[in-house]
């Protein structure tokens, strides 16, 4: 890959909007998990969240003549854009529009506009149903409310692919600033499960937490006693340019997307290949493709998806790959502190990653209490570890065994 | 309440405008800019409001609120 940098990061999540809010929390070993507020979810066998609070403080760009048309997965995501840009130093006055372009990431699409029209179809029938259903569900609206809000123009793309949806985004986006066909891209994903039905379909996929009674250390990956993730709301979005035009415009510069890989298991519907095969080809291709020797990675944000399969085959694959060396490799998974923004949160990932290079910390997997002989890779368990990060793989995988690897380089 | 009283505030609830936004002579799309969606919108709640039925032809982006009053008058005067 071309030398495509981040000069930009916005985020919205439980552990707090805007990444210094974000960082402190996350820095600390906190947990946002909290039991769900938002309807009555005493049915449900999962029913704690990681839920964004004080959202409508960030929402004065905003008019409430837009947000009564749109689902909370696009209000979180224009939000997300803004802080982003914001923090690039970008006024897109400066830019040509029609060579921006916007890449994001989701699963679920609009639940919580969706399910109370649905309710209302049933309820008063066809003309109960609001005309902006039409465009507050689909998975790709918030990447066209984005587009509409700062008239963005260029080739755009919503990739759809469960967890690692939005880490996909941003090597779609990264490629097609490569190929010069945009100047500028907006990148990252946005999710909103915490709604009756998208809460019910992710129960079903049987992967969430049932430590209802005690959120906070509910979601505990790579430890003996996990017993599934934690769904969260939230979006996280980049902003990608060429290093060289960054540099002219004298931008703030974060990281440089080095490398990039995907497959798939091709195995079950739920479950990951259990030897993580793919996965291991998927690191090793990224690897390749960055020019870095296994030696120089520092660390490993981990999708760390707190299963028995997910994780001993992410165990499994970076072991592979690694070798002996895999046990002095730091691997964590910062998102155990605030939960999974499933088709977000590889956007999220890759902001945490970059905050440690900035900060030259590690943020620690949380809950961590009870060693598996079969998960046996230093996780960085409950505190946070002073360390220099250069280098650093992040890893998002899918329901349906995706696998997706991006490696990112600190700039000096 | 008068129609035309009704009709704006019609308008400034389902468009979440301001009331001094609502110009009575000026064509919805230019005083507001309305789009296609929020026509559908503003339609079924004068429909329930009024208890009459709106052709969608009948109320479009180029109508004015008085357009819409006298419109409106015209159907409460007809049933």
């Amino acid at each position: 890959m071309a030398e495509i940098v981040i000069t930009g990061m916005g985020i919205v999540s439980p552990a707090g909007i805007g990444k210094a809010n974000f960082w402190q929390h996350i820095r600390e070993g906190n947990s946002s998990i909290t039991p769900i507020t938002r309807f009555d979810s005493s049915l449900y066998p999962s029913r704690i969240a990681g839920q964004v609070k004080e959202l409508e403080s960030y929402s004065n760009s905003f008019s409430p003549r837009l947000l009564k048309k749109i689902d909370l997965f696009s209000h979180l995501a224009l939000v997300a854009a803004e802080l982003a840009l914001k923090d690039a130093d970008i006024d897109l006055k400066n830019f040509d529009l029609k060579r921006t372009g916007i890449f994001m990431g989701n699963a679920i699409g609009g639940w919580l506009f969706a399910e109370t029209e649905l309710r209302d179809l049933y309820v008063e029938g066809r003309e109960g149903i609001s005309p902006f259903m039409v465009s507050a569900w689909f998975p790709a609206a918030p990447q066209g409310q984005i587009s509409i809000f700062y008239g963005i123009k260029g080739y755009s793309k919503t990739v759809v692919a469960d967890r690692a949806g939005s880490l996909m985004a941003i090597a779609y986006g990264a490629r097609t600033l490569e190929r010069e066909k945009l100047d500028l891209v907006l990148a990252g994903g946005m999710e909103a499960p915490v709604s009756p039905y998208a809460l019910l379909c992710c129960n079903t996929s049987g992967s969430l937490s049932r430590k209802n009674e005690k959120p906070e250390q509910a979601y505990a990956p790579f430890d003996k006693e996990r017993d599934g993730f934690v769904i969260a709301e939230g979006s996280g979005v980049l902003i990608l340019e060429r290093l060289d035009e960054a540099r002219k415009r004298k931008a703030p510069i974060y990281a440089r997307i080095c490398g990039f890989h995907t497959n798939c298991d091709g195995y079950d519907r739920i479950e990951p290949d259990p030897e993580g095969i793919h996965l291991a080809k998927a690191i090793e291709e990224t690897l390749k493709e960055a020019g870095f020797d296994k030696e120089s990675i520092d660390y490993i944000c981990a999708d760390g998806v707190a299963t028995l399969a997910g994780d001993i085959s992410e165990t499994k694959a970076i072991k592979k790959v690694f070798g002996k060396k895999a046990k002095d490799i730091p691997v964590s998974v910062p998102k155990s502190m605030f939960g999974n923004m499933l088709g977000a949160q590889g956007s999220v990932d890759v902001i945490t990653t970059v905050l440690s290079m900035m900060f030259n910390t590690i943020c620690p997997t949380i809950n961590y209490r009870n060693p598996d002989p079969e998960c046996d890779l230093d996780y960085v368990p409950n505190k946070a570890r002073p360390k220099e990060i250069k280098r650093a793989l992040v890893i998002s995988r899918g329901r349906g065994g995706i696998n997706a690897v991006m490696a990112l380089e600190k700039v000096k | 309440m008068s129609v035309e009283e009704e009709v704006k505030e019609a308008i400034v609830q389902t468009l979440s405008v301001k009331p001094e936004e609502v110009k009575v002579e000026e064509k919805l799309s230019d005083s507001l800019g309305v789009d296609s969606t929020e026509m559908v919108d503003l339609t079924v709640a004068l429909e329930k409001k009024f208890g009459v039925k709106i052709d969608a032809k009948e109320i479009t982006k180029s109508s004015s609120p008085q357009e819409i009053v006298t419109l409106i008058e015209s159907k409460k005067a007809a049933s």
